[in-house]
């Protein structure tokens, strides 16, 4: 019996522990600085992800950086934005390229480090970090409205 | 040196080339650095078939695709391929090679030769194998096909309606030359020009709906035959996801010569579903297709297309990157009888340019160290 408890209480503490991490661990959205835009629809977030939009509303070209695989942040963004798998997301910018709907693939960052550094390098960009790691000199883009930290924001 | 071995080495000396292409490509450090993005496509096939002499190991296709972004609006597409033939020469031909210049997602505007965009198949899969989930092409759209124009060469506008789901092309080219299956890569033989339209509505989500039409007029001069107007329409519905995967197309023609007239209907549809838990790797699909030709049809009548067939398969993702189909056919052929016939396909994609991450592109210009 003393057993069983043990492993209850083991159970239920890696089970709010995992629960705490998940409510913390909201994916950000976040642009170069000189992007003319401060909200996206899920739509538009969508649309921009998927590459079927490729420009901002000021015409400049949109450059989407995309996390490398086995990112807690990356599984988000492919199930709640590509509603894809890895495998379907591989097809999908493989079908992309070859049929010349894309000129270039996504670039891949290695850390939310990189992506914050190349997104404010890099002119026109976009990409998505967790938002417990974004520093205050990142534009974040609020979706449908809300921001990472407000209740209700979608990239929870 | 057999032809497998000339076909081996020249395929390698294509795929070497564009690798160390891709290679320079990836150290240019202009503005935004012109960016290559390198894909080649391969097959094995092996097949079985009645009364047909030639069977066995069939070494595939290989395709080469490179598309370059030269700077941040103008772009460059290739797609290339090395076919074995019987006669022991290799044929090399580039199917696709055309430059654009976007404006904007609205407006993009590109000249060179194309695979036609009419309807579903002709323009989803061009001549990726791998990204197929059947091992053949449905009759109406092969290569080499009569039914439709499979190539075009001219001009193409294209882009999104406003900030829809919707988009559109428009063509306006050489079209069909003498040779009837063949575009006109250098010049309208009979100098009047085909144009085409195409519209096509495709939202986002999980129900991966793709469906579009278009329309395509030419007038053409086969050799030894009187002019023909041509007017084709198309039609199709897709659902681009696993479980299930369903396209059926709808393919109408009209044929006038001042001689006759005639119309061609073909439509296919095909279901594959990919399996869930351990068997997840297998993608079981059948497809059914038919193509009818009025005898009187002063194009293709002569031709014997008629055409009925079932196939069904299984597709085996065994690998990221390379997949095992098996695949039967009853097939109904309007000018020699039915056959029935056994298919292996085993058919790869990789990215020499980018090391085990085929689908993502490298940018080292901007490459900086991690602390995280």
């Amino acid at each position: 019996m003393k057993k069983l408890f043990v492993i209850f209480a083991l159970t239920t503490m890696v089970f709010i522990t995992r629960l705490g991490l998940a409510e913390d661990s909201a994916v950000a959205i976040v642009v170069h600085p000189n992007v003319q835009v401060s909200d996206l629809s899920t739509g538009q977030l969508r649309r921009i992800f998927l590459a079927d939009q490729q420009f901002w509303p000021d015409k400049s070209r949109i450059v989407l950086l995309v996390r490398a695989p086995e990112a807690d942040e990356r599984k988000m963004v492919l199930d709640r934005i590509y509603e894809m798998n890895e495998s379907q997301f591989r097809k999908y910018w493989i079908a992309k390229i070859f049929r010349a709907e894309v000129a270039a693939l996504p670039k891949i960052v290695f850390s939310s480090n990189m992506a914050q550094e190349l997104v404010t390098a890099i002119p026109g960009s976009i990409t998505f970090i967790p938002s417990s790691e974004i520093d205050s000199s990142i534009k974040v883009l609020s979706i449908d409205g809300l921001l990472p930290d407000q209740p209700g924001y979608s990239l929870h | 040196m057999n032809s497998f071995a000339r076909y081996s080495a020249r395929l390698a000396m294509v795929i070497v080339g564009i690798t160390v292409t891709t290679t320079t490509a990836a150290q240019d450090t202009s503005t935004l650095g012109q960016q290559i993005s390198t894909l080649i496509f391969g097959e094995i096939d092996y097949r079985e078939r009645e009364d047909q002499g030639d069977d066995g190991f069939v070494v595939g296709q290989g395709v080469a695709q490179f598309n370059v972004r030269l700077d941040d609006r103008l772009s460059v597409f290739t797609e290339m391929t090395a076919t074995a033939r019987k006669d022991q020469n290799t044929k090399f031909q580039i199917e696709r090679l055309f430059v654009r210049y976007d404006f904007s997602d609205q407006y993009k505007i590109s000249a060179g030769r194309y695979h036609t965009p009419l309807g579903y198949w002709n323009s989803a899969f061009h001549h990726g194998s791998w990204l197929q989930t059947t091992v053949s092409r449905p009759e109406t759209v092969k290569f080499g096909s009569n039914v439709i124009p499979v190539h075009f060469v001219g001009a193409l506008l294209e882009g999104n309606i406003g900030d829809s789901d919707f988009g559109y092309k428009v063509g306006y080219g050489n079209g069909r030359s003498d040779k009837i299956n063949a575009p006109g890569d250098i010049g309208d033989s009979n100098n009047s020009r085909a144009w085409m339209v195409a519209g096509h509505y495709r939202p986002p989500g999980r129900l991966g709906l793709h469906t579009g039409f278009s329309f395509y007029v030419d007038e053409i001069n086969p050799e030894f035959e009187p002019e023909i107007d041509e007017q084709l329409f198309g039609a199709y519905l897709a659902l681009e996801r696993e479980a299930p995967e369903v396209v059926v197309e709808y393919t109408y023609a009209n044929h006038e010569s001042s001689l006759n007239e005639g119309k061609v209907s073909s439509i296919y549809g095909q279901v594959a579903y990919r399996l869930t838990g351990r068997a997840d790797k297998f993608k079981p699909y059948i497809r059914a297709e038919r193509l009818d030709v009025d005898d009187d049809d002063p194009l293709l009548g002569a031709l014997g297309l008629d055409y009925k067939g079932v196939v069904a398969g299984t597709r085996w993702d065994f690998s990221p990157f390379a997949v095992l189909k098996a695949e039967i056919r009853h097939e109904e052929f309007g000018n020699t009888g039915s056959r029935n016939s056994f298919w292996l396909q085993l058919a790869f994609v990789f990215n020499p340019g980018s090391g085990s991450q085929p689908y993502v592109a490298r940018a080292p210009q901007y490459r900086v160290a991690s602390s995280r």
